[in-house]
């Protein structure tokens, strides 16, 4: 009975030892991961809060509010003086970086090195919160709240329950949530409501001007070109590029804009993320104009005999969609789809503008990021991204 | 197995005199250990509750409560009640009941099923609600939309699981459980396809996230919806446990002692659905606490059901409560607690298992 006993306690004490050993592995688990996704920046954001907190006190103290109807149609009290601002996700990022990069407390995702080049140095160290998207998502309200936005801004697509969603995260923070509707075709609008919104209307008006008219040149020229005469492209994603956006697609707007998009899938699995398409259904669609998202598939089509039978293969009419400082097209389709919306029509119909792929691709970085692209970052932007006489 | 042995041996010999002292220590002991764990939770809930990214001193948050009693000079911001109330009160609860109500239905369902390799989901009720949950996001229902929707389905997949193996020949227990892998299986087809048909922007993601699991959306009139539902499922499961130690002799000898197996597993399979049903509504997929929590506690309490349901309810809140604070706290960005619950599950069942060996 005394040795079951013993075995007992000897029992007890191995699982108690286990459990420390678990936990212990968990935390270091735990904490490499935080190293992983941007520790040190995190760090920052606890060790400014004390700052950060007195800094708002006295901001609160002297400025007054203002309602603010926003795109959903919530009517929000803001400050009237917005200097700290926050983004709800990666395409509200990518549209704050344009207008008010010196106002963002914090990023949804952290920024690559190229991006970095782009936006500065200081972005290396701002807190990454991760993206709101309803009840299951990566946002760390607390950690907002530390980096203490005097508001938080959502962007994109209108969807069912936006209002719903902000409202309780309204509540949860106890900072303002405004959404700002962006769509291909009114960016100016979006521009200059987001330059009321923040007290930038001089910025806001400069970058909606300049979005609207880059926007109607496309369109303008594309009216002169009849549907049945516009390019017939494809546009492969995915690691293998073995999906393709389909046409009627939120994420082929661009190319609906300006060409055929050859691939029709009749249960158009719509919004998803590209259509898995066989090498046979391409052979029979033959696309004229093949557009890569990827620069290491683009590589091994090159040699592969399935895709050189393809007409726009033969004809060397493919090309990688540019990355930087996001994908051109879509993913995600934000503000950045404006730079196609101006790219892709020059590849396909280059006799039909004055200007050139690397003219607009310059304006825009310069308009849009104050960023001067040297020419050597220019030629790597666009690598295999220019018709073969402009190379 | 030589562990439930013993402990069998020693459940029907509670009156015969030699082991009978054994007996006695050992319930001594594992209620010491129950006290202990609750004493734990406690602890660990006041420090979760004390600790966060956005800075509310722990004087402050007692006032803030107490204020909901008797009206206290504010001293606090406006900004520090709305995150305490709304963000962390809420979070720190949710963990709370769904580690009690995911570990005691592993628990319960371990037993039920004699196999411990059983976990609460093990007839589709995470899968089914899994697939509700994508459809309910697919249509951009609410989050509310969404939890209700999470749970029908979650009670469906589960109900059509009984009357499959109600309708099927061979061993009950067997067929039960194969029944619902397969019907699981089914549903997360149907995951995988609301995935592929989903935006990659924001229902995908969403999606993702709700099958990686977290407490994130948690809110205090969340919480008031599904605690009555996870308050009548643990009751249950509470006051049936000793039955729970019949049901795992198997089928004849229960009959044997004037219990009848087939209802009594019935009663048990409701009530680990309806708190399973009630917990993954809310957090989405939590995996291994289920599983591992009541082998952790059957080795510290022995496999006494009376003992192991409520030291399974403890624990199960204090694991969860703590890796939420990892989820919360490591990083600005949240860890789905899912993927933590693994990091911390799948060594430990290593360990386990070599443990045995060695014994």
């Amino acid at each position: 009975m005394g040795g079951k006993a013993k075995s007992r306690k000897k029992r007890i004490g191995g699982v108690v030892a286990g459990c420390v050993v678990v936990f212990a592995l968990a935390f270091v688990l735990a904490f490499s991961l935080a190293s992983l996704t941007g520790c040190s920046s995190s760090d920052n954001s606890q060790g400014g809060n004390g700052n950060t907190t007195t800094a708002a006190q006295t901001n609160s103290g002297s400025s007054e509010t203002r309602e603010f109807t926003d795109s959903a149609g919530r009517t929000v009290e803001i400050p009237t003086n917005i200097e700290r601002i926050a983004p709800s996700g990666y395409t509200a990022q990518q549209v704050l970086l344009t207008i008010a990069p010196d106002k963002m407390v914090g990023l949804a995702s952290e920024l690559t090195d190229d991006q970095v080049k782009i936006f500065g140095d200081e972005f290396k160290d701002k807190p990454v919160f991760g993206a709101f998207l309803g009840a299951k998502d990566t946002f760390n309200r607390e950690a907002v709240a530390s980096a203490d936005p005097q508001i938080i801004i959502d962007t994109g697509e209108k969807k069912d329950g936006i209002a719903d969603d902000l409202d309780n995260l309204q509540n949860q923070t106890g900072i303002p949530c405004v959404f700002i509707e962006t769509t291909l075709s009114d960016y100016g609008d979006a521009y200059r409501t987001l330059g009321d919104l923040l007290g930038e209307q001089d910025r806001g008006n400069e970058i909606g001007d300049y979005l609207q008219g880059a926007y109607d040149q496309t369109t303008s020229v594309m009216q002169t070109i009849p549907q049945d005469q516009r390019a017939r492209v494809a546009y492969m994603v995915g690691d293998q590029g073995t999906n393709a956006i389909a046409q009627g697609s939120y994420q082929g707007q661009v190319i609906d804009m300006v060409a055929n998009n050859v691939v029709t899938a009749e249960k158009v699995s719509g919004k998803g993320d590209g259509n898995q398409i066989s090498m046979e259904q391409m052979a029979n669609w033959n696309p004229d104009y093949i557009i890569f998202q990827d620069q290491s598939v683009y590589d091994s089509a090159q040699t592969d005999p399935a895709w050189l039978t393809i007409s726009g293969m033969q004809k060397g009419q493919d090309y990688v969609c540019p990355s930087v400082p996001w994908c051109w097209l879509n993913s995600p389709p934000t503000v950045n789809q404006m730079l196609g919306v101006q790219w892709l029509p020059r590849v396909l119909y280059p006799d039909h503008f004055s200007d050139s792929i690397q003219d607009v691709t310059r304006t825009y970085f310069k308009t849009m990021y104050n960023y001067d692209l040297s020419d050597d970052e220019l030629n790597d932007i666009l690598q295999h991204a220019l018709p073969a006489d402009q190379e | 197995m030589d562990q439930h042995n013993e402990e069998h041996k020693s459940g029907f010999s509670e009156s015969s005199g030699s082991e009978a002292v054994l007996v006695s220590s050992h319930a001594k002991h594992a209620n010491v250990i129950i006290a202990g764990l609750a004493v734990l939770v406690v602890v660990i809930m006041f420090v979760s509750l004390a600790l966060g990214r956005f800075s509310i001193p722990p004087d402050q948050a007692v006032k803030m409560i107490l204020n909901n009693i008797v009206p206290i000079n504010q001293t606090w911001t406006d900004q520090q009640a709305a995150l305490f109330f709304n963000v962390r009160l809420p979070r720190v609860l949710m963990a709370l009941l769904v580690g009690c109500c995911l570990s005691v239905a592993g628990a319960a369902y371990q037993g039920t099923f004699q196999n411990p390799l059983v976990a609460p989901d093990i007839l589709g009720a995470s899968q089914g609600a899994a697939f509700g949950a994508a459809v309910a996001i697919l249509m951009h229902f609410s989050d509310w939309g969404i939890s209700i929707n999470a749970f029908c389905w979650s009670l469906f997949t589960v109900f059509l699981v009984l009357v499959i193996s109600a309708h099927a020949r061979g061993n009950h227990i067997t067929v039960v459980v194969l029944a619902g892998v397969m019907v699981s299986s089914l549903f997360s087809a149907g995951v995988s396809y609301a995935k592929l048909v989903a935006d990659p922007n924001d229902e995908l993601a969403e999606i993702t996230y709700w099958l990686m699991g977290s407490v994130t959306g948690a809110s205090m009139s969340g919480i008031a919806n599904v605690f009555p539902i996870m308050l009548v499922g643990s009751i249950i499961l509470f006051v049936v446990r000793w039955r729970i130690n019949i049901l795992t002799m198997g089928d004849d000898e229960a009959a044997t002692m004037g219990v009848n197996a087939r209802k009594i597993r019935l009663l048990i399979i409701i009530a680990a659905t309806l708190v399973t049903a009630a917990s993954v509504c809310v957090t989405g997929m939590i995996g291994w606490v289920g599983l591992v929590i009541p082998h952790l506690c059957r080795m510290l309490v022995g496999a006494d059901y009376r003992k192991l349901i409520p030291a399974s309810m403890l624990m199960g809140s204090g694991f969860l409560l703590l890796v939420d604070d990892i989820a919360r706290l490591a990083t600005a960005q949240e860890i789905p607690i899912g993927i933590l619950t693994a990091f911390v599950g799948a060594p430990f069942f290593l360990f386990l298992i070599t443990r045995k060996k060695r014994a």
